[in-house]
């Protein structure tokens, strides 16, 4: 059940009406029904693979909840502290091996379903090296909605009981709300367990003012989508399809066509989904924070897909960092160097496990490991450059403070991140190959195929510039942390209707329907 | 250990981390307030302020602390 789709106005219309009727201690129940029917929309057997993982996490907290209580009534009891020790390291021996398996599970039904065709597909390719005529047949494994998603939810719950930032969840049926909270678990946010859970299973009353909020931010949602990434993705599929047609300035406009696009379309997801959940009173974690305007790479992925890069932080770039073995070589390295040194010799490490892991996140093909080795490089080389281009800055004498100075960064970092998505829309790397060679030696409209076309009219690019224009203004204001609902709630009561008009008029008018509109899918639900 | 001592402590690892001879901090300072303390450098100051003070923080208080103020709390429980 898409976002965008008739049915899902109504199932919400049905969801916020029943929420708000019910008694408050059941409203989490209804929540829990809620989810489910929209997860069962899916098909029944995608709901198997959830229910196996909200049961194995929900197992593994019970197991922990155990193991801690044995503990504390062991040190509550007379024993030597040579014996408590013992016990409590028996104890934490077996703690990591819950662990352990509760997050191979559910890794490895997610890399299994993800990625075994990928896997096949590149060992057949391997031994035809040697042996022309050999196959491996596809699998054709189903890949259950939200997977990536909730997957990342079910291991953060499980590794924030193992350390302890959580309480283990005793009631099955809470944690499966948690897992399945429909907002969140097709597209993300990724949440966490101890943020969310107090707010899923409270109860909220009805805030007519919390309410118009959620609705609103929804309709900004719907405008992102249907008015301005869906016409775009017209344009970008049309170019994308056939890119030997273009020259290579077509094909750096629909480059940055795509950036508009993907922003558009997931924010515009998120703004749907956190809008739906402030009006039950529920606060899903911020993904976005206007990451066009970053002055650099690492402050762009603090502002791009918030949750994600925050999950990959504090469970795979700080456990990583921690090891044994990167603790052994930072001290190895400080004795030898400095400190620095041997802070960005494991630094860059973590880096590379990290972001070939990103890249592997988004889909199992060589063209999203490609994507994600690019930022990982681009990261390793300014954190070992800083240096460098802090004294060059200097003896330039460039003041940093200036706007000229940020508007080139921003831009700087911009042109970066299309870059970036050259290799993250295009089909393979061979098609990302081609299409970097046009812009570079294609440049001139001249070289485009006789004929060719954007795909879309002027009226419609028209429509799609001021929809990205709007979007544009809606995050300069953010990043100067200007309250906009507040803004609006400030303006006379005749505009601020004549707003949500015109807003709505907009969805209505200029949202891409039609014969052929099939409820576009969001791009990152095929992640 | 007292909390003046740790602090003061504690500023000679920032400044050493970070490598500004002018960073002094308090209770309330967070990564926000100190250039360059990023999740990048996150660990390696976590490192350097065990190295100082003989202490061992787990991966709960890496992820949970939120300012120097914590930091400081989990300095004094454990020496």
């Amino acid at each position: 059940m898409l976002f965008t789709s008739f049915r899902f106005l109504v199932f919400l219309l049905a969801l916020f009406a029943g929420y708000f009727l019910l008694p408050k201690r059941v409203r989490w129940m209804w929540l829990l029904l809620g989810s489910a029917f929209f997860y069962l929309c899916t098909g029944l057997k995608y709901c198997l693979f959830l229910l196996a993982s909200i049961l194995s996490a929900w197992a593994f907290g019970l197991a922990c909840g155990r193991l801690d209580r044995r503990a504390r009534a062991y040190d509550a009891e007379e024993h030597s502290r040579e014996e408590k020790r013992a016990f409590r390291a028996a104890l934490d021996k077996k703690r990591r091996l819950a662990a352990a398996l509760v997050i191979v599970f559910n890794l490895g039904v997610l890399a299994v379903l993800k990625y075994a065709d990928f896997v096949l597909a590149n060992v057949a390719a391997a031994v035809r090296l040697f042996v022309p005529s050999f196959r491996i047949p596809s699998l054709g494994l189903l890949l259950p909605l939200g997977i990536s998603f909730y997957t990342f939810m079910a291991v953060g719950y499980c590794v924030d009981v193992y350390r302890g930032v959580t309480e283990a969840e005793r009631d099955p049926f809470k944690l499966a709300l948690f897992l399945s909270f429909f907002p969140h678990i097709t597209q993300g946010p990724i949440d966490r367990y101890d943020a969310l859970s107090p707010q899923l299973f409270e109860g909220h009353g009805f805030d007519f003012d919390r309410v118009q909020r959620g609705l609103c931010r929804m309709l900004w949602g719907f405008f992102q989508k249907l008015v301005v990434a869906d016409r775009l993705a017209i344009l970008v599929d049309h170019v994308f399809d056939a890119p030997g047609s273009f020259s290579g300035l077509y094909l750096a406009f629909a480059v940055v066509c795509y950036a508009v696009q993907i922003y558009a379309d997931f924010a515009g997801y998120m703004d749907i989904a956190l809008g739906a959940g402030r009006v039950l009173g529920i606060e899903l974690a911020e993904n976005f924070d206007a990451p066009y305007l970053s002055s650099g790479i690492p402050e762009y992925w603090r502002r791009w897909h918030i949750t994600l890069g925050a999950w990959f932080r504090d469970y795979l770039f700080y456990p990583i960092q921690r090891s044994a073995p990167m603790k052994k070589l930072n001290r190895a390295l400080q004795k030898r160097r400095s400190r620095a040194f041997a802070s960005l010799v494991t630094t860059s490490a973590a880096l590379a496990v990290v972001w070939f892991a990103t890249g592997l996140w988004h889909g199992a093909s060589w063209h999203y490991i490609a994507w994600g080795v690019y930022y990982g490089v681009l990261i390793i080389l300014s954190t070992w450059t800083k240096p460098l281009a802090d004294r060059v800055v200097g003896k330039l004498r460039i003041d940093r403070g200036t706007s000229g100075w940020r508007m080139f960064c921003v831009l700087r970092t911009f042109a970066l991140v299309l870059v970036g998505y050259v290799l993250f829309r295009a089909a393979n790397v061979a098609q990302a190959a081609e299409i970097f060679g046009r812009i570079v030696t294609r440049f001139l409209p001249s070289n485009n195929a006789p004929g060719v076309s954007l795909g879309l009219d002027m009226a419609d690019l028209k429509a799609a510039l001021l929809g990205t224009a709007v979007i544009f203004i809606a995050d300069m204001l953010k990043f100067h942390k200007v309250d906009v609902w507040k803004l609006f709630r400030g303006l006379p009561l005749v505009i601020r209707w004549a707003v949500l008009y015109a807003a709505i008029a907009a969805v209505l008018v200029y949202g891409v329907y039609g014969p052929d509109y099939n409820a576009a899918s969001f791009i990152y639900f095929q992640f | 250990m007292d909390r003046n001592e740790i602090f003061d402590r504690l500023n000679v690892v920032f400044r050493d981390v970070f490598d500004d001879s002018t960073i002094t901090v308090g209770e309330d300072t967070t990564a926000a307030d100190i250039d360059g303390w990023d999740s990048l450098m996150h660990i390696t100051l976590i490192s350097a302020v065990e190295d100082e003070f003989g202490v061992s923080f787990n991966m709960r208080d890496v992820v949970k602390m939120k300012n120097v103020g914590d930091m400081a709390d989990l300095i004094e429980n454990e020496a």
